[in-house]
């Protein structure tokens, strides 16, 4: 499973494990803190695919999620 | 040779002439010396600056073209610009490069423009934590028009009276809308 951030490096790249449940167990701590803490929109999609859906639980998440930020105006 | 004064004062004001010359120069090599040096810090900082900032945006250019829809990616790849399909009131918004203000452009009922004059609002939103490469711009702008519209309107701006043109902006056609409609009719996701 991976984690993409945007932020201000062009994205940070996070990857778990799915057969290792420390992995899980990470990736849903930063899940939670993206999205319930800090506010992020999470979208995710399958390995290989460019539909995705919008996703507000770490039990709905696919392959390949991409994280981001609250917006403001420019 | 007509000797002035006494021999040992000549001398000795040349070799003090000849000092003070020496130290002058000296400090003024020393001094500019050290001024290229700073100048060359400074251009190679700024040159870093650069590089850093060239491979951020590739990086956020990348990512950003492997969310694009098939037909966004097309558009993308002809225009350096893409429509997406807002999630509530299904109107189009064209997204054109994320390093430029108010890029972000609402198109009319058939999608068609041709001047400044029939572009029917402009927005500016981008992400609050500071990412700016323009990729992710407009990954962030596509990503929330697609899945929360209403939000990202709410937080957006719009030019106050006049908007600054939009350098080398490529007006749409109906192909690429057409291609969206015919890829995508019910917009993301």
């Amino acid at each position: 499973m991976k984690f993409f951030i945007l932020d201000q490096t062009g994205h940070s790249t996070l990857t778990f494990d799915d057969a290792n449940v420390v992995d899980l167990e990470q990736a849903l701590t930063e899940f939670n803190d993206l999205v319930k803490e800090r506010k992020f929109t999470a979208a995710t999609r399958r390995k290989g695919e460019t539909e995705y859906t919008k996703v507000k639980t770490a039990q709905e998440l696919q392959d390949e999620t991409l994280f981001v930020p609250a917006l403001q105006g420019g | 040779m007509a000797e002035t004064g006494e021999p040992g004062t000549a001398v000795d004001t040349a070799f003090a002439l000849c000092r003070d010359l020496y130290t002058r120069m000296e400090r003024e090599m020393r001094e500019s010396l050290y001024g290229m040096t700073e100048r060359a810090n400074r251009v190679g900082t700024t040159a870093d600056q650069v590089c850093y900032r060239a491979t951020v945006n590739q990086k956020s250019l990348e990512l950003l073209r492997s969310w694009l829809s098939p037909a966004q990616l097309t558009q993308y790849d002809r225009e350096g610009q893409f429509i997406v399909v807002g999630s509530h009131s299904k109107k189009r918004y064209l997204i054109t490069s994320g390093a430029q203000p108010y890029n972000v452009i609402e198109l009319g009922k058939n999608g068609w423009f041709k001047s400044q004059a029939a572009i029917k609002q402009r927005y500016c939103f981008v992400p609050s934590n500071g990412a700016r490469a323009a990729g992710d711009v407009m990954l962030a702008q596509k990503i929330a028009l697609e899945t929360d519209e209403q939000a990202a309107l709410k937080v957006a701006n719009t030019p106050m009276g006049y908007a600054p043109p939009l350098a080398g902006l490529t007006w749409t056609n109906n192909d690429a809308l057409l291609e969206i409609e015919h890829v995508d009719p019910s917009g993301h996701p």
